[in-house]
């Protein structure tokens, strides 16, 4: 290796970007040539020179400014594209379902996971357009719906006349596993009743709880266990279970 | 650009968090505190708009270079330091030293102020080069993809703009005398 291709490899070499062959030809040549070692100690001093240069840190105003301005998207102002509205409509809906589960709903308790779904669940039928899928005011239609959909079968009642309307039925998925929702309505409010099999628990009474304003009643009856919820008023939903417990 | 909050978070978290490196380097390049707080902050805004196209490989590397082309854009526009003709090669001389132990000697005593003018006098391709290699430690296929050049340019880049340095920063102490 002769001097001026040692010199051009110095770099790279103190950069680490020099591969083990041609950096051991390289470090040949300094041992025998101190011209060039000189050169690669008088890079190396440089480097550390360097090194006590000032690093210029971004002031904290600067980063809150971009921050924020790239926390809240603006509009695009031209190249809309089609899917834009259905994009932000959608992101808007999702905003609005995440501050209200968020923002009304203070956990407490154990069952705190289980109130969470419920009113996940409850919320969702509301919103995505998927209350029914055997809309029928029949139990007698809604009943055998569930056959062959579970490994059970629900309690389904005709309470009109006490002023529970059945709307209907879906399948829901809750606490691990697929349950039946049975809607009824009350008045303007809406009823989800999601019932399972309560796997040998003895009955119990009904319980009331709120979770994020949503009333929630619990009971197990009969080898199932149902949980209820609504905006309806506690005392309404209390009415509503003890009509479900009726023999 | 972004419409949800999800890649809002994304951006913030791949691309923001090289803040610093975007602006210690759009300092250097602009030499103006203020000039790179407003470069900078077109730059951060460009990249969101862009951030759909953002494949997720190197955030900081992503950031520098669209940093970088602002600076230059602005430079351009603003007709200082004008990317003029590069020197010729043989503009650069290896220092005839012969005793290279007293200067190495010098140059630790340079103090932070003298190196940084000797940076900030650089011509503004070498600047860009020595302050990704020195500063941010950028590989050099790294500051290749950000400055776009090939890694051949890169490396003569940094050479020559370190030869520079040794002697702005050597013989002026040596002349000026030890004190």
């Amino acid at each position: 290796m002769n001097c001026a291709r040692a010199r051009e490899l110095l770099h790279p070499h103190a950069d680490g970007e020099l591969d083990v062959a041609a950096s051991l030809d390289l470090e040949r040549h300094l041992e025998h040539c101190p011209d060039c070692a000189r050169s690669g100690d008088r890079l190396r001093d440089l480097r550390a020179t360097l090194a006590t240069a000032p690093y210029f840190k971004a002031p904290p105003d600067l980063e809150q400014r971009i921050r924020a301005a790239t926390t809240t998207p603006a509009p695009s102002s031209q190249r809309r594209r089609s899917m834009l509205p259905f994009a932000l409509a959608a992101s808007l809906l999702l905003g609005a379902a995440l501050t209200f589960v968020v923002t009304r709903y203070t956990p407490r308790g154990a069952e705190d996971g289980l109130a969470r779904e419920l009113v996940a669940a409850h919320v969702r039928s509301l919103m995505a357009d998927h209350l029914l899928d055997v809309p029928s005011t029949d139990q007698h239609t809604v009943k055998p719906w569930f056959a062959g959909r579970l490994d059970f079968s629900p309690d389904v009642r005709d309470l009109s006349t006490s002023g529970f309307p059945l709307a209907g039925g879906r399948l829901d998925y809750l606490a691990g596993r697929p349950v039946a929702a049975l809607v009824y309505h009350h008045g303007k409010h809406v009823i989800n009743c999601f019932t399972w099999p309560a796997n040998n628990t003895p009955d119990s009474p009904p319980t009331i709880t709120t979770a994020q304003s949503y009333s929630i009643v619990h009971f197990t009856h009969a080898g199932l266990t149902t949980y209820a919820i609504s905006d309806a008023s506690p005392s309404t939903l209390l009415d509503f279970a003890s009509l479900l417990r009726r023999p | 650009m972004p419409t949800h909050s999800a890649d809002s978070m994304r951006f913030q978290t791949l691309v923001l968090v090289h803040l610093d490196s975007a602006y210690n380097l759009a300092r250097w390049m602009l030499r103006s505190e203020h000039d790179a707080q407003d470069v900078v902050q077109e730059a951060c805004l460009r990249a969101f708009r862009a951030f759909d196209s953002f494949r997720g490989d190197d955030g900081r590397c992503w950031l520098l270079a669209i940093v970088r082309n602002t600076c230059r854009s602005w430079l351009d526009r603003n007709r200082r330091d004008a990317p003029g003709p590069l020197p010729d090669e043989d503009d650069i001389e290896t220092p005839a030293d012969p005793d290279a132990d007293p200067q190495v000697q010098m140059l630790r005593r340079a103090g932070a102020q003298e190196v940084r003018a000797a940076i900030e006098s650089l011509p503004g391709e070498f600047r860009e080069v020595i302050v990704m290699r020195e500063l941010e430690g950028l590989t050099y296929k790294e500051i290749a993809a950000v400055a776009g050049v090939p890694v051949g340019t890169v490396m003569s880049r940094l050479a020559r703009g370190r030869e520079r340095l040794e002697r702005k920063l050597a013989p002026r102490l040596v002349e000026g005398g030890l004190p």
